[in-house]
């Protein structure tokens, strides 16, 4: 409801547009804050479950988040059995699959300690809520118009349909990783090494990218008599990207969070993703679930959740989508180029070989056009049918 | 002599063409042929042996029928003097004759021109008055009032010394709407008066001979020769100064500047409101107010105002005496209430009299018109998005009339444009209408009748509707009780309502409703006591009945669990009562006291909250019910008004202005700018009603006659118990708002300097302000503390603020006007870190209000172009063109951080980015 009254004053914002204007701006760094940041989730599957710690970083600053490293963290269930993480790159903590599992209805506590600050640091405790299973995913075609387009863009909505018939959900967060199938435009049997023409020995003409969820997807049903989701919307793909060229799937987590949590994560959305209305919220300070036990007063950003989790995963053909035409097809066009240009050829146009016209002349094309591995791993992923 | 002299300096001043015939040829009169004027006159001239003095483009084309040849002059003249509004005045001595039409030189002085009268303290023999009467009144033209002796108050032998009072209304001659802030008064004593809202005066002036001399913005000044008799009303017509020879323009306002004990009040005519660049097409009464020093804005696309660092919910806007919860179209873009019906528009900022109450920071009183009581006439316009359309005229003439009003969209202009096809398919549209009925039952009765409505909706890619209302109707009795007491009864009732609709999905498909209602009841009465007094008294009481929200399935499939908030009922009563008094002819004071009473009324559910620990529904220890009408809550307290006029000399003068203001309704937004959606709460058990606390301290001076103003003010304001919100509170459909508010405190103090000149070729005004206006918020638990409890800028904290407004009229016809502004930005929440979480970085924010957007600058630019001013023209059309944001400057409305495909964006909002043209047709009949 909250969404749809943004929706209305966006709107206002955008029938305001001939007059009014949205221009990006690079933000400029003022006071910076040095803040401790937590990522992370206890989930109830066999996999090993990821703490990232971090520090805030300066506005202009362009890169990751300063990892934390050397942190001792443990994760305590129940208040009493300890689980100590280990650090397996900058910042990164990791439960051992093998001996530590979450587990529905336990609760659970992060325990953080910094060396080198001699500072502990707590979370409120978290329990694990049992999550429904994923009713129903689906896709729909959907054509709309993004930014001052002159045509519009097609693509296909893709939706969720939940529900617990126990009404003890309520608050749902899901998350999602897709991958799709992309093919070179030329398909390329030849490759060019040591100045000499070969056989190709790893095919690089179907790749697989993958690709995360970046915003917070979240529903609740609190306002409705069951606790029913339905037409949740997750993403939107579009003919602007490769996504439905060949095949593509999407595999969707579906947690169940406590009020607290969901709470956290709806004001982190509000503030960080939905502004830019006539009628924005007054934003604010932000913080989580953690508390310094040394100093109850500094913020620390982040969340610490337990939860348990259903997937489901989605498949979407070319056969059951319309044809887009690939992006950026009529960029890939052959050169005819003898052996003895071939090199300087690859090495002034970005080019790779990819076929021979007759012999010694050979078939190059502009690399994206013939490396899938541009596009993401060459490798077949195991889930992939 | 001296009167033959004076008649020459009036022709001459009067510039009226004037022909001299000397004698000539030799002329013989036609037998039995119709003569034309001219060969009258000349005949006259040649044979009788005349001067004439005429106007020669008059006399040309009469050939008046007449059974008297011009030998008989003086019959001659005496038949065809009724038909031709012809006069003549003969000088035998001179032997010479002055034509006049359609007025008439007056040979002697008014009573009195050279010696102030003497009749003070001295009985009168009213025969010798009777007397003079007779002797002025000879060869007095019907119409001419001026030149007429009136009468007031029941005849008696010998007039008694001292003073009686004369009251009654002043009136425009064209259409009998009243004229509302007419300066009324006599010169020997100087005492004077000015009308109220009803065009109504009342004072106390030496019984005997007296000249009370009218003036007016817009209207020929007037004089009435009166003998005062006794306790009598008096009603006076004036004329509209359509086409005003070389004379004098004369301002009401122009002595009050300086000479009236209130201060902090602006006042804004609809002329100069029409003036002002319009925004696509529209006058706009709110956007008009922003020019003025103190008033403020968060934006472009903002509803309502700021006045002297107070919120927007603490403005009292009255329309006709009925409050109006949302003052805007479009979410701000165009203000409701429809210009062409409005007369006067009155923004208290400061010294607020004791007859108004229930808000902390301003009232803004905007008065309608009656509608014109002799003739059916209209007006309207055509603009690029909205048309509009006025009629008025009488019922029964001179005793009852209506006004009517309608305004719309006609056309999705901007819809048009939109880049995005959603959107295209959508609509948006307004329209407003207004009815005034008023009549005169008696000439000690008046009614008047007001009904307003608006609609605003907005369709969505046709799955929602967003839609809100605004109603008002009021009644309003004016009974005269005597000369000295009248009062005024209304019955108010005013409503706002908003709804969403949504089908986006079946199961998700609801319906939420929000309504307020305001029922009043209130008499006031107006008290002249003796000469120097006014006394105004009266009591109000307002009854609240809101549904705070309700939320419905909609259709049949719709899951949405059907939720309606507890209704809130209260009761606002108030007593007040206010002198305004000239102490001496330097010091006038004005002291009021209002006592304002607040009882929250059931039903009502009343939560009480752990000690020692933040309201939170698990902090709920105990729930009092309070059955219908049982009263849950009470506030009340004492608000002291004052105002003191301290005249240093002929034009200058100190004033000294405190008022106490307390509040019982407030409203409830979390949003940078006030949105539609955001609610009126009213005080109960806990949310504190707020209470506001200004003195102000002005030093006025006018110079070059009173052409230019220029003034001073100071004011320091405290607010306390102004509501604040918790971080991430939602406010829509919230059973326990007290959960998420918090109390705090509010100041704002500034200075503000304004030269003004109202008349002439060139006028408008230049004003400067700087002020702040900060909030602290020091709650007992963390979540109810802002900024570590420290004072922070409010959201309309603007410190430097310059506003120039100019009109420049090259001729008549065609004219030009130029608004400046310049303010600081105001403040925003910039974040100061970056961080990750949930696959995206994310931006993290500090202190509210920390920063601010840049400066804010804008020139708008209009034209005007007046059809011919022939004044019987069936309809008279007028063109408007202007350019808003002639500078181009794309002026930040916000600045926000977007996380948006696993990056942040940082933008600027512009709401008027380009210059934007606009040209509007408007007409009168």
């Amino acid at each position: 409801m909250v969404k749809k009254l943004i929706y209305i004053f966006q709107f206002v914002a955008l029938a305001l547009v001939n007059m009014a204007c949205l221009d990006s701006f690079l933000p400029e760094s003022k006071d910076f804050d040095d803040l401790l940041v937590v990522e992370g989730k206890i989930t109830d599957l066999p996999e090993s479950n990821l703490i990232r710690i971090s520090r805030s970083r300066p506005l202009n600053e362009p890169a990751a988040d300063f990892p934390v490293q050397n942190a001792v963290v443990r994760i305590v269930e129940d208040g009493t059995s300890g689980h100590q993480l280990s650090e397996v790159s900058p910042g990164l903590y990791t439960t051992n699959s093998d001996v530590f599992k979450g587990r529905v209805g336990a609760e659970y506590v992060l325990h953080i300690f910094l060396p080198e600050k001699q500072k502990n640091y707590i979370s409120k405790p978290v329990r694990i809520r049992q999550t429904p299973p994923i009713e129903n995913l689906y896709f729909e075609f959907k054509e709309q118009f993004v930014g001052g387009a002159e045509a519009p863009v097609q693509g296909y909505d893709i939706f969720l349909d939940t529900s617990d018939p126990l009404g003890n959900s309520k608050f749902y967060r899901w998350e999602y990783h897709e991958t799709w199938m992309v093919n070179a435009f030329f398909n390329s049997y030849l490759e060019f090494v040591d100045n000499e023409i070969r056989s190709r020995t790893v095919d690089i003409s179907v790749c697989y990218p993958t690709s995360r969820s970046t915003q917070l997807l979240l529903g609740t049903s609190l306002n409705l008599s069951e606790d029913k989701i339905r037409r949740q919307r997750l993403a939107y793909i579009d003919n602007r990207t490769r996504r439905l060229s060949m095949a593509y799937t999407m595999l969707v987590r579906q947690y169940v969070l406590s009020p607290e949590s969901y709470e956290y994560h709806r004001q982190l959305q509000q503030i960080t993703e939905n502004m830019g209305t006539l009628f924005d919220p007054q934003p604010f300070e932000l913080v989580g679930n953690m508390v310094c036990e040394e100093d109850p007063d500094e913020r620390v950003l982040g969340y610490f959740d337990a939860v348990s989790v259903a997937e489901k995963r989605l498949w979407i053909r070319r056969s059951d989508v319309l044809d887009f035409r690939i992006p950026g097809a009529s960029f890939c066009q052959a050169d005819t180029v003898p052996l003895s240009g071939v090199g300087e050829h690859i090495r002034l146009n970005f080019s790779e070989v990819f076929g021979e016209f007759m012999p010694g002349i050979y078939l190059l094309a502009p690399r994206s056009c013939v490396d899938c591995r541009n596009f993401g791993p060459a490798i077949r992923p195991d889930y992939w049918e | 002599m001296k009167g033959f002299l004076i008649q020459v300096i009036v022709l001459i001043l009067l510039n009226i063409p004037v022909k001299v015939c000397y004698s000539g040829n030799e002329f013989v009169l036609p037998a039995d042929s119709v003569l034309t004027l001219t060969e009258a006159f000349k005949y006259m001239g040649d044979h009788l042996g005349w001067k004439l003095f005429y106007p020669p483009v008059f006399a040309d084309s009469l050939s008046p029928e007449s059974s008297v040849r011009p030998d008989d002059w003086q019959n001659y003249f005496q038949q065809i003097q009724q038909k031709y509004d012809l006069y003549y005045y003969a000088d035998t001595t001179l032997n010479m004759l002055i034509f006049t039409h359609a007025y008439q030189l007056r040979t002697r002085l008014p009573f009195g021109f050279f010696e102030p009268s003497t009749i003070q303290d001295e009985s009168i023999d009213i025969a010798s008055l009777e007397l003079e009467k007779q002797m002025d009144e000879v060869d007095i033209k019907k119409d001419d009032f001026e030149g007429r002796i009136f009468e007031i108050g029941p005849k008696t032998q010998t007039l008694r010394a001292g003073r009686a009072s004369i009251a009654g209304y002043i009136r425009d001659k064209d259409s009998g709407e009243p004229v509302i802030g007419a300066l009324v008064y006599i010169e020997e004593p100087r005492i004077g008066t000015t009308t109220d809202q009803f065009g109504y005066y009342s004072f106390s002036i030496p019984r005997g001979r007296n000249t009370l001399i009218l003036q007016s913005v817009g209207m020929k000044e007037t004089r009435r020769q009166i003998i005062l008799y006794s306790n009598g009303q008096f009603n006076v017509e004036m004329e509209e100064a359509i086409v005003p020879l070389k004379e004098v323009i004369i301002e009401a306002d122009r002595e009050t500047h300086v000479r009236g004990v209130q201060m902090g009040l602006d006042k804004l005519s609809v002329q100069t409101i029409k003036q002002m660049p319009l925004a696509l097409g529209e006058a706009d009464i709110i956007k008009s107010i922003l020019t003025l020093p103190g008033v403020q804005t968060v934006g472009e696309a903002a509803t309502g105002f700021n006045v002297r660092g107070g919120s927007v919910d603490q403005n009292l806007i009255l329309v006709s005496e009925a409050p109006l919860f949302n003052p805007a179209h479009l979410f701000g873009v165009f203000s409701s209430v429809n210009p062409d019906i409005v007369r006067n528009v009155e923004l208290y900022k400061g010294g607020i009299p004791a007859q108004y109450g229930g808000r902390i920071s301003s009232v803004m009183d905007i008065q309608l018109r009656d509608g014109n009581k002799k003739k059916f006439t209209g007006n309207g316009g055509i603009g690029p998005i909205t048309g509009r359309l006025n009629l008025e005229g009488p019922i029964v003439e001179d005793k009852a009339s209506f006004l009517l009003g309608l305004r719309s969209t006609y056309s999705d202009w901007i819809l048009q444009r939109l880049p995005e096809a959603d959107f295209r398919n959508s609509s948006a549209g307004f329209m407003d209408a207004n009815a005034r009925l008023s009549f005169d039952l008696n000439e000690n009765n008046s009614l008047f009748i007001n009904g307003y409505f608006s609609d605003d909706r907005f369709r969505l890619r046709s799955d929602s509707l967003f839609n809100y209302n605004n109603y008002q109707t009021s009644v309003q009795w004016k009974h005269i009780f005597s000369n000295k007491l009248y009062a005024v009864f209304s019955g108010i009732f005013s409503r706002y309502t908003y709804n969403i609709e949504s089908d986006a999905a079946p199961e998700t498909a609801f319906d939420l409703g929000y309504r307020i209602d305001n029922h009043q009841i209130k008499a006031d009465f107006s008290y002249f006591p003796s000469s120097g007094h006014k006394i105004d008294f009266g009591v109000s009481s307002i009854l609240y009945d809101l549904r705070p929200g309700s939320f419905l399935p909609r259709g049949e499939n719709s899951l949405v669990q059907p939720r309606s908030l507890n209704m809130e009922k209260g009761l606002e009563t108030a007593l007040y009562a206010g002198d305004r008094f000239e102490i001496s002819d330097m010091v006038s004071l004005y002291v009021g006291l209002r006592y304002s009473f607040y009882q929250q009324l059931g039903p009502a559910n009343v939560y009480t909250y752990a000690d020692g620990a933040t309201r939170d529904q698990s902090t709920i220890t105990d729930t009092t019910r309070y059955g219908n009408w049982q009263t849950a809550q009470t506030y009340h307290g004492p608000e002291y008004r004052m105002s003191l006029n301290i005249g240093l000399d002929a034009s200058s003068s100190i004033k000294i202005g405190y008022n106490k203001m307390r509040q019982y309704i407030h409203m409830v937004s979390n949003t940078q700018a006030i949105s539609p959606t955001d609610i009126w709460k009213l005080s109960d058990t806990h949310i504190r009603p707020q209470v506001g606390d200004q003195i102000s301290l002005g030093w006025y001076r006018n110079y070059r006659f009173n052409t230019i103003e220029t003034s001073v003010e100071a004011f320091y304001k405290n607010m306390n118990d102004v509501l604040d919100f918790k971080n991430g509170a939602v406010l829509v459909m919230n059973e326990l708002l007290e959960t998420d508010v918090i109390n705090g405190r509010g100041k704002a103090y500034g200075i503000e300097w304004m030269i003004r000149k109202r008349a002439g070729k060139l006028n408008g005004w230049l004003s400067y302000t700087y002020s702040r206006s900060l909030i602290r918020v020091a709650g007992a638990f963390a979540s109810e503390i802002i900024n570590r409890g420290e004072w922070f800028p409010s959201n309309f904290d603007k410190p430097h603020d310059f506003t120039l407004v100019s009109n420049y009229k090259f001729t008549r016809r065609f004219g030009a006007s130029g608004n400046f502004t310049y303010s600081t930005g105001r403040p925003i929440t910039y974040p100061l870190a970056i961080y990750d979480f949930a696959g995206s970085p994310r931006v993290h924010f500090s202190d509210r209000n920390a920063f601010r957007i840049p400066d804010y600058i804008r020139l708008d630019l209009s034209f005007n172009l007046e059809g011919n001013h022939k004044v019987d023209k069936p309809a008279h059309g007028s063109w408007s063109f202007s350019l808003i944001n002639a500078l181009g400057r794309a002026n930040v409305y916000s600045m926000f951080f977007v996380t948006e495909g696993g990056r942040i964006n940082g933008y600027t909002m512009s709401i008027f980015a380009r210059p934007i043209p606009t040209i509007t047709y408007n007409f009168r009949f």
